[in-house]
């Protein structure tokens, strides 16, 4: 398995591509730890590595997305809107992760999941990736944990 | 001439993502149908016909791959294009759904370019929008 780091950047690559060509929303990497998130979406992955992908989003992140998809007015937003969306979102960049980390491989990925408020924020440990995203537009929150084979 | 088209995916978002990058290609449409998984798109296609099938790969009761065979298996509706438009961009995944028939694969995230290129391609119509659609002659893949 590819050691932690270098499968960060991917995480980071993945969703920086997703998030511009959908949503043309504009992140940098930000360094503010666990700011508040409105909502979560996630999706699990099986196969040569198990893992979880969480993305966190924070209010306004989440209106410009749909705003910026689907073309719609703020106010016409629906909650539906809002978590079908993210758990697209999700699903996309987990997608493109695991094709960047193993174009061979042979992944499952679960349905996506939406919560709102979202789970705890603070899971640190050695198989835990981390990213806090910033925008003009909202701040994004990332965490992927990846398992041992088996798990 | 105006095509039917057949966009299956799970996210209403993403049809309705797909289906406005459609309209503002120029590509000319009669109806554009939806179904939200493999199993909505058959039941559809027991009462409409449609010219070529936009499909995800990653869906809840009936998958893409789980459609695709349905398909081949029905002498009417195999002839039916399908592109699959999927996060799932691995190349044994892209080769798996071109063996089940699938004429074209676009990865997720895409670029409305990406989705109007594929659409000519597979339907083969020229810029002029005269249809140039041969059954049997839409675009395959090699891998």
């Amino acid at each position: 398995m590819e050691n932690l780091d270098t499968m960060k950047e991917m995480v980071e690559a993945s969703i920086f591509e997703v998030f511009e060509k959908m949503f043309y929303l504009f992140l940098e990497p930000d360094g503010v730890e666990c700011p508040d998130y409105d909502a979560e979406a996630h999706v699990s992955f099986s196969g040569s590595m198990n893992g979880k992908l969480r993305l966190l989003l924070s209010e306004k992140a989440t209106k410009v997305m749909v705003k910026n998809m689907l073309n719609l007015e703020e106010g016409d937003i629906t909650d539906g809107d809002i978590e079908d969306c993210l758990k697209e979102a999700v699903n996309m960049a987990c997608g493109n992760f695991l094709a960047k980390m193993d174009d061979t491989g042979r992944f499952a990925l679960s349905i996506s999941a939406f919560l709102k408020p979202p789970e705890s924020v603070l899971c640190r440990s050695d198989d835990t990736i981390s990213l806090n995203l910033t925008s003009d537009d909202g701040e994004v929150g990332v965490i992927m944990q990846v398992f041992p084979n088996g798990t | 001439m105006a095509f039917n088209i057949l966009i299956v995916d799970d996210s209403r978002s993403m049809r309705s993502v797909i289906k406005k990058v459609i309209y503002m290609s120029g590509f000319k449409t009669d109806q554009c149908l939806e179904a939200a998984n493999g199993r909505e798109a058959l039941e559809l296609l027991s009462s409409h016909w449609v010219d070529i099938i936009l499909s995800d790969i990653n869906m809840p009761e009936m998958n893409g791959f789980e459609m695709l065979e349905a398909l081949r298996k029905d002498s009417l509706l195999k002839s039916i294009p399908v592109v699959v438009i999927s996060t799932e961009g691995r190349e044994d995944r892209m080769r798996e759904a071109v063996a089940l028939g699938a004429k074209s694969f676009i990865k997720k995230p895409f670029l409305p370019e990406d989705i109007k290129r594929v659409l000519y391609e597979v339907i083969g119509v020229g810029d002029d929008g005269e249809s140039g659609y041969d059954e049997g002659d839409g675009g395959s893949l090699d891998f």
